[in-house]
Parts: C-alpha cells; structure tokens; sequence
C-alpha cells in the first residue's frame, strides 16, 4: 500500500471506531463496485446512514471537510442506490453522513463528524 | 473553529442602486451544520456570486477565521435582482456576525457598500451617493464605505461615514463603542474651477444672441440657435450653462448621484453645484443619449446627465431621427423611460435644450452664397420636427459679424441679472411645482398671469394673425421673464414686444 492509502485507512478505522462510539451500527465497510467505492456503511436507529471519510495530514489544502465536494455527495447518492439493489435492503430514510479527520504528523487526530450533508 | 461561537444567524444592511435611485439590501446570513460551502440566493447577478470567492480570501487574509460550516447568504428582497461588487463588504460584515466574530449589535442602523480585494482591502464602487440617500431615508446612522468614496458618501446629510483601507480596520472600528467610532477624514474640496475658461465676454458683437441667452437663463426656456457655420453659435451655447445660478442643496443631490453612478465622481470631487453641461457628439445613437441597460447596470444617457442643467445638440439635424424623437418624451415629462428586458423604470431627465443648427445643409442661406436646392432645404429643415421645434421658446437667429464688433458684458455680470430675475420668478412660483417661467402651463397663464392690458392687446394681434394659441403662448412666457428681468411687476407692451423678437416665424429651419 502506498503512503496515501495508509492514511486513509487509518482515518477510515478511526472513523468506525468514532461511529461506534456514537451508536452508530456498521453494517459494512469499503464496498466497492465499478463506479467506485462507499467507505462505511451503517445503521443508526432506522435510518441507514452511508458515510464518506476524507483524512488530511494538514489544512494547507483546506480541511478535510470542504475536500467533500458537492459531485462527490451525488457520487455517493448514485453508489448507495447501487448498493441497496444489491443488498436487497429496505431503508425509509437514508442520510448521508461525512467523517472529516485531520491527523497530523505529530499529535493527536481530530474528528468531525457532519450529519446529513 | 476557534473563536467561532454558535451564532448562526445575522443581518446587515447593504446599500446598492438600482437604476440611479438608491436600494436598501438586507444581507442575511446563516451559517448551519453542513459540508463547508456557502451559496448566495436573492436573484445575486454574476458579479454578486462572485463575492463569495472575494469575501473569503478577504476574510480569511484578514486574520479572521471562515467558518467551515455550510453558509447560506440571503438577499432581500428577493424579487429585485442584485449587482456590483458593492455587496461584497456587507456579505462578509454578515459572515462575521453570523459565525460569532462580530457583534449583531455594532452593526445596527450601518449600511455598507464596498468591494472587497483579496487581501482584505476596500475599493470603491459606483453609486455610493444614492446609496448613502437610501440607507438614510432607510433611518441607517452610519455608512461604512471605501476611503475613495468617503467624500460622497459624506455629501448626505445625517448619515455618519465609516471607512478604512482594509476589512480589519473597519471591523476594528465596529468592535469599538459607538460613541468611540469617528467619521472618516474626508480629502479634497468641493471647489469650482478658479477661473472660468469659458466667459461671455469672448464673444463678440451678436447682442440680439446674447440677449437670447440671458432670457434663456432667467427664465429656463429652450433655445433654437440657427446662423451659418462658424459664426458662434456652439461657443454662445457653451455659455449658457454658466449663467445658470447654483443648484439649490437638493439639486446638488440629485446631480451628483446622477454622476456617481455613471461613474463621473473622481475621489476628491465633491458635492457638484453647477448645473451640469452635455454636449453629445451628432453621431450619437439614441441608446447613448436617452441611456441604455448594459447587464444590470443602467447606464445613464446624455439627457439623465444633463439633468437640471443644459443638453447642447450641436449640429443638431445630423442627429438620428430616433435620437431627436426620443427627446420628446423627457421634454414632456421631465423624465426618460427605459424598457429592456434586465431592467425598466424611469430616469430623471429635466434639461434645458439647446439646439444649434445650420439653416440648410451647406449653411449659407440668405446670404447669398446657399448652394442648396430646394428640396434640400427643406428635408434639412423637417429633421427637427414639430413637437421637438415647439417647445424652443427662444429662437435665434444669428447674422454674420461686420468685422468691428466690440466685446460684451462679462458672464458674471449677466450672471447677477440671471439670478435677481429667478429669484423674482421663484417667488411668484413658490407654490407652484414649477420654478421657472418656462414651465408654467398654458391654462394657467391665461387664467391667473395674463400681461398688463397694452401688452396683452400685442398678444391678441398676434393670435388673430397667426390663428397660433401655443406661439402666444411662448411669448407670454418670454415677456414674463422679460419683465422679471427689467423688474417690471407684470410684462408690458415693452415686455411683449421684445419676447416677439425671440419668437422668429420665418419658414425655414427656425419656423
């Protein structure tokens, strides 16, 4: 594995691990089809929530949250559809959730979770 | 975010034009959970949009901190659409309310208009005198402007001037106490030119012209100038305008927000005086002189800027038809109407007209020396048409110079006569919505202000040989400023006599 998907490995399990915490139920991560790939997915009460991790080591190229544009939001739309015909899941409200996290070299990581993007 | 406290949600108010007239915008932000980004509603035009880009490398080169927060930016009211870059300083003021970094409170009863570069700095837009006059007819305290338009927006009376060279310092100056903030320094003076270039005293000889001009003066009316080329009429219609008194405060408003949305203030110009001067060139089409819509901006035309001064059409027959038709509607109503699909609405448009012409194309009829046939002569003649050509009271006719004859009066002495006649007029009129004689309407002065018995006895001779209302009408209106001028209480047979002269019912151009 190359240096930049260590990071975001890293920042993916951080993010799961944050979820729990949260109460938040994964029911799978890093699926991937032709059209790309869903980080997290996971239950939160009956809501299906599907949830992008984008890690950063600085803010010299903005913060983690802004890198999450608004194609890539409707990216996700189109692979959670995907997903759901796939799985043969029934889900009333599906969210989509974002997990930015900056992790710099020395010190520790920080977490911010957006709901509903 | 550090120092971001949980706010939310902010007003600010934003000063910007719309057409010449002034426009209040309330700017309201709100900042919400969501991915960073920040959208801009209310019928923003692309200049708007743009702020969005300007007031965060403002922002954020400021030292004061973008919220990473979704950002949404409302302009009301709504339905009216939005342009110039003069929303950029309210926006961000707005972005800093709303995300904890300035107070709700300090920007209460402030308006702002400025554009804002990309390392925090404020610029100067167009228009920020109507703005100022809006914001305070809005109950705004206290404009916040860039230092280039700090003069203008000083001009308006009650409103306190904020400025700064840069974003930081005008926060700055927010965050401090009210009674702690002070008005900007204003540079520059209002001052007229020391000496005028132009005096009435350069031409010489033609005393039945400069007699023309001085009525036309006192008494407001339109002139008709008609000689051979290169006799003096555009030097004595240049000189006009500088026997006109000064515009009265409210007039200075008026013109000088005229010329600062045209862009026509220079930083250190003040309030303007004189009544303005425009001299379109004869190739002009009717857009530039009636005003024209370019994008969202109303761009005015030569008879907006002449407003409560004189529009000089030299060579006047040379004008487009549809430029010298289109002057009919302003002469009528005092105002132009501009319909286009991005913008429709009136501008103020009350010049005094002054119309130079040769009497046929090659200029030398009755002198001998005309080469035109007669047709010519007449389609010559037939560009002015007869809505346009009715309303010149005063109609000249110019004679070629002998060769010896002497310099006049100074435009300062003529000047002296021109005021103490409107000041008589003024007061005749001061209740009336008119001021000067050549405004008053005909049932009017039928009715009320008829000449003394002899002169009235010339007027109706007049009438039973011409079979003309409206031509006695003008010489009513003529002998009144006649008699203002002479101090005579009411026009006499003297009065209308004279007036009869200015009146010149020859057939060609000047009939």
């Amino acid at each position: 594995m190359n240096p930049k998907d260590v990071l975001g490995k890293y920042g993916e399990d951080l993010a799961a691990e944050y979820l729990e915490r949260s109460g938040l139920v994964i029911i799978e991560r890093n699926w991937r089809c032709e059209l790309g790939e869903l980080d997290i997915i996971a239950r939160e009460n009956a809501d299906l929530v599907v949830c992008e991790v984008k890690t950063r080591r600085s803010l010299r190229y903005g913060t983690p949250l802004e890198a999450v544009s608004p194609r890539k939001i409707r990216r996700m739309r189109r692979l959670a559809i995907r997903w759901l015909e796939e799985r043969t899941i029934h889900a009333e409200i599906i969210r989509f959730d974002v997990v930015g996290i900056l992790a710099p070299v020395t010190g520790q990581p920080t977490i911010e979770h957006v709901r509903g993007a | 975010m550090c120092g971001v406290r949980d706010v939310a949600l902010a007003q600010v108010w934003g000063a910007t034009t719309v057409g010449v007239e002034g426009q209040i915008v309330v700017v309201e932000v709100d900042v919400t959970a969501g991915l960073p980004g920040i959208g801009v509603v209310g019928l923003p035009d692309a200049s708007v949009q743009e702020a969005r880009w300007r007031t965060r490398s403002a922002l954020t080169n400021s030292g004061f901190d973008w919220p990473g927060q979704r950002i949404t930016v409302s302009l009301a009211p709504a339905e009216t659409r939005k342009h110039g870059s003069g929303l950029d300083l309210p926006i961000a003021a707005g972005i800093l309310c709303a995300s904890g970094q300035l107070s709700q409170e300090s920007v209460v009863g402030l308006a702002l208009c400025a554009e804002l570069g990309l390392d925090g700095s404020l610029r100067p837009v167009r228009g920020v005198v109507p703005a100022a006059i809006a914001a305070a007819r809005a109950g705004a305290t206290a404009i916040a402007v860039a230092p280039e338009n700090a003069r203008e927006a000083s001009l308006v009376p009650g409103l306190m001037v904020l400025s700064g060279v840069n974003l930081a310092s005008i926060i700055r100056q927010l965050r401090m106490p009210r009674e702690e903030r002070c008005s900007a320094e204003i540079v520059g003076q209002s001052v007229l030119p020391l000496e005028n270039p132009r005096d009435l005293a350069d031409v010489h000889g033609h005393v039945m012209a400069r007699q023309g001009l001085e009525l036309a003066a006192a008494g407001g009316h339109h002139v008709l100038m008609v000689g051979p080329p290169g006799i003096g009429k555009s030097m004595l219609s240049e000189r006009l305008v500088d026997l006109l008194p000064d515009l009265d405060p409210q007039e200075q408003l008026a013109v000088t927000a005229i010329a600062s949305v045209a862009g026509a203030l220079d930083a250190a110009g003040g309030v303007i005086t004189r009544p303005p001067f425009q001299a379109p060139h004869h190739a002009a089409s009717a857009a530039s002189l009636l005003g024209r819509v370019s994008g969202q901006r109303v761009l005015p035309g030569s008879v907006t800027l002449a407003h409560l001064g004189v529009l000089f059409l030299d060579e006047a027959p040379e004008f487009s038809r549809p430029a010298l038709e289109g002057l009919r509607q302003p002469l009528e109503s005092g105002t132009v109407r501009i319909d286009r699909a991005d913008w429709a609405g009136r501008l103020p448009a009350q010049f005094q007209l002054v119309i130079a012409a040769n009497p046929c194309p090659c200029g030398w009829l009755g002198t001998g020396k005309c080469t035109c046939n007669s047709l010519a002569r007449r389609t010559y003649g037939a560009k002015i048409s007869g809505p346009v050509r009715d309303r010149m009271d005063v109609r000249i006719r110019l004679a070629p110079l002998l060769g010896n004859d002497a310099a006049g009066e100074t435009t300062a002495a003529v000047r002296a006569r021109v005021e103490a006649a409107r000041n008589r007029a003024g007061f005749r009129w001061r209740e009336c919505s008119w001021k000067v004689n050549a405004r008053v309407p005909s049932g009017t002065l039928r009715r009320d202000w008829p000449p003394d018995d002899d002169g009235l006895r010339l007027i109706h001779n007049l009438e039973n040989r011409t079979g003309s209302m409206r031509g006695a009408d003008r010489v009513i209106r003529m002998a009144w400023t006649l008699a203002d001028l002479a101090g005579h209480v009411r026009p006499n047979r003297e009065d209308v006599a004279a007036a009869l002269c200015f009146r010149d019912d020859a057939q060609d151009l000047a009939s």
